[in-house]
């Protein structure tokens, strides 16, 4: 959640890795709030912009996911949880 | 949320809740005719239909949660976002053949408590009191706020009588009909949600196409379409497992397999299951299309009503506002329905007053839904934020019951040393967890360690249950 | 790797498709339940 208080309308840039071939506009207007997500591992540069062309100091934000291994040990072990709770229900009554 | 202007003007924000409002508390007082026992009120004289059956189970799974969270989910984690919220669904459905196991054990039962009463002895079933009402309060409670903040953030209405209405209403209703009036709704409530995400749905697609949907976020948002996102991935199953607990312990769905007409229960709870398994999907893709539409989001919460009033205008304004009505009062109802029903029948009659008369029960009852709805309000009245986060502390609780509850009702072996151990270690576990580490792994770790120790003690039972035990008679 | 367009158009469309199906589906039973007297 990127947030911000201005007087007027503003336009908020991103660039990634501080290249300007890939900036591109995120929001335009009087919100003072903008919601980014999705983005890939790396570091990005946000700036606003008023009408008059004066900009704010720019805002590094960087991206590092969740390790994936971490990531699929914890569905590895819910997902034999599971199953064994599924097994359980479904085998039904024992010892009878 | 604060920057966003209502997008749908108060005059005829009121105007819809108070026509539904009337609708509804109507119908509450008409269908509370049939009610004269304490049985006919808690259990809506267990012959509950198919059609009834499946609206409710699916219904009251159907959260504002459910409406306003997946597209915020799907805009936070994209596609496996959706399709880990669906699973949420395999609670209704694996709960299908419990359903027919409980029907089968206690004809004559009347909560989840009982079981745990007759099963486990008083020592399980005192701490399952203190888990499962932890979980329902919570459960109320944020509820309630959710249902102040979402009209507020809608329609400009004030949070405090935006929650007041809500919870009022629902209170109103549920302590004149009962069970059969909470289901009764369900069933309307249940149509309107689905229409109108179907409806909602095909517009945003008729604006904008899969393709440039998907071009944008490729663009835009490329984590969200990743097949590994390890965002996504980490907390599917704790997630899943947290969706398991809250139905095998409840009251909501315990009260629902005791009111269901024999035959119908199995069947109801599938089908249930199967009725809100796309939900999640439909409702919430309309969120990735925010970029393409070019729909401003300030607030992730807000990602569903901004596409759809940007899409449907002021039609669309209304359509969300009645779904998120329909979904909170179709959950707030049960769960105001099945708490009071437990404290009467657990606390009240088995403990406090064992020889109270039939008929004075379901006045009892009635009480305690008007003062649980009290304390919720009261709660909920001055606002604390952090309040909605407390839910999260349920998941430990509610997954270590899993394996108490699963096993207590198909194996002989299972036994109270096993039921209580595991829900203290794993509830204590899983809370370390949540704080140590994160709430992705809380009700996880909560499961594993349950599942060890009941399954140990299990192994090493020299007892074996007798399930006639479970058959007390009222 | 990425989940492609033709993914997320088959999982929209059916989950669509299905809630459209079910909100039928309720409607027929509870029909059903109603002409045989026995809703509840």
């Amino acid at each position: 959640m990127i947030g911000w208080s201005a007087d007027a309308p503003v336009t908020l840039t991103m660039l990634r890795n501080d290249d300007p071939a890939t900036a591109r506009t995120l929001y335009s207007g009087s919100n003072s709030a903008s919601f980014v997500s999705g983005l890939e591992d790396g570091t990005y540069t946000l700036i606003l912009r008023d009408k008059a062309g004066l900009r704010s100091a720019p805002l590094e934000l960087t991206v590092i996911h969740q390790p994936l291994a971490r990531a699929l040990l914890l569905v590895t072990m819910g997902a034999l949880i599971f199953l064994a709770i599924v097994a359980t229900i479904l085998r039904g009554p024992r010892d009878e | 949320m604060s920057d966003v202007e209502a997008i749908l003007p108060a005059q005829t924000a009121w105007l819809l809740l108070s026509a539904f409002s009337l609708l509804w508390i109507a119908l509450g007082a008409y269908w509370g005719r049939r009610n004269t026992s304490f049985e006919d009120h808690a259990l809506a004289g267990r012959n509950i239909g198919l059609a009834l059956g499946t609206a409710t189970a699916a219904a009251t799974w159907i959260t504002s949660n459910t409406t306003m969270l997946a597209p915020q989910f799907a805009l936070q984690l994209g596609i496996w976002g959706m399709l880990a919220y669906a699973t949420a669904s395999f609670g209704l459905l694996l709960f299908a053949p419990m359903a027919r196991r409980i029907r089968t054990l206690m004809p004559h039962g009347y909560t989840s408590g009982d079981f745990f009463r007759l099963r486990y002895g008083r020592l399980a079933w005192a701490i399952f009191l203190v888990f499962t009402l932890f979980y329902s309060l919570t459960w109320l409670v944020s509820m309630a706020m959710a249902g102040g903040i979402l009209l507020k953030a809608l329609s400009g209405i004030p949070y405090a009588w935006g929650m007041s209405v809500i919870l009022a209403v629902c209170v109103i209703y549920t302590m004149r009909g009962g069970l059969a009036a909470v289901i009764g709704t369900d069933f309307i409530q249940s149509l309107v949600i689905i229409a109108g995400i179907v409806v909602v749905g095909f517009a945003v697609l008729s604006h904008v196409p899969i393709e440039r949907i998907h071009a944008n976020l490729a663009s835009e948002r490329p984590a969200l379409l990743s097949v590994l996102f390890p965002a996504a991935i980490i907390a599917i199953f704790n997630n899943l497992l947290f969706g398991l607990g809250e139905v095998f312990h409840n009251n909501v769905w315990w009260s629902r397999a005791f009111a269901f007409r024999d035959g119908v229960a199995g069947k109801a709870f599938a089908l249930g299951g199967l009725v809100w398994f796309p939900i999640p999907i439909a409702a919430g893709f309309i969120a990735l299309a925010s970029g393409a539409l070019n729909v401003a989001v300030p607030a992730a919460d807000m990602v569903g009503p901004l596409v759809i009033a940007d899409v449907l205008g002021h039609t669309g304004a209304i359509a969300i506002f009645i779904i998120v009505f329909c979904s909170l009062a179709s959950s707030i109802d049960s769960l105001l329905a099945a708490t009071s029903d437990l404290v009467t029948e657990d606390i009240y009659r088995r403990i406090l007053r064992p020889a109270a008369a039939p008929r004075n029960l379901k006045k009892v009852a009635q009480y305690v839904t008007l003062l649980l709805g009290v304390l919720t309000w009261a709660i909920c009245l001055p606002r604390i934020g952090t309040l909605a986060t407390v839910l999260f502390f349920a998941g430990p609780l509610v997954g270590a019951m899993i394996w108490p509850i699963v096993t207590g009702l198909y194996w002989r072996r299972a036994n109270a040393a096993g039921a209580v151990g595991g829900m203290l270690l794993g509830a204590g576990v899983g809370l370390a967890c949540y704080f140590a580490i994160g709430w992705y792994v809380a009700t996880l770790a909560a499961t594993a360690v349950s599942m060890v120790w009941v399954l140990a003690c299990a192994r090493f039972s020299n007892s074996r249950f007798d399930w006639a035990k479970l058959k007390e008679t009222a | 790797m990425i989940f492609s367009a033709t993914f997320l158009g088959a999982i929209v469309y059916v989950a669509l498709a299905w809630c459209a199906l079910a909100a039928l589906g309720l409607s027929a039973v509870l029909l059903r339940d109603l002409v045989n007297g026995d809703v509840w």
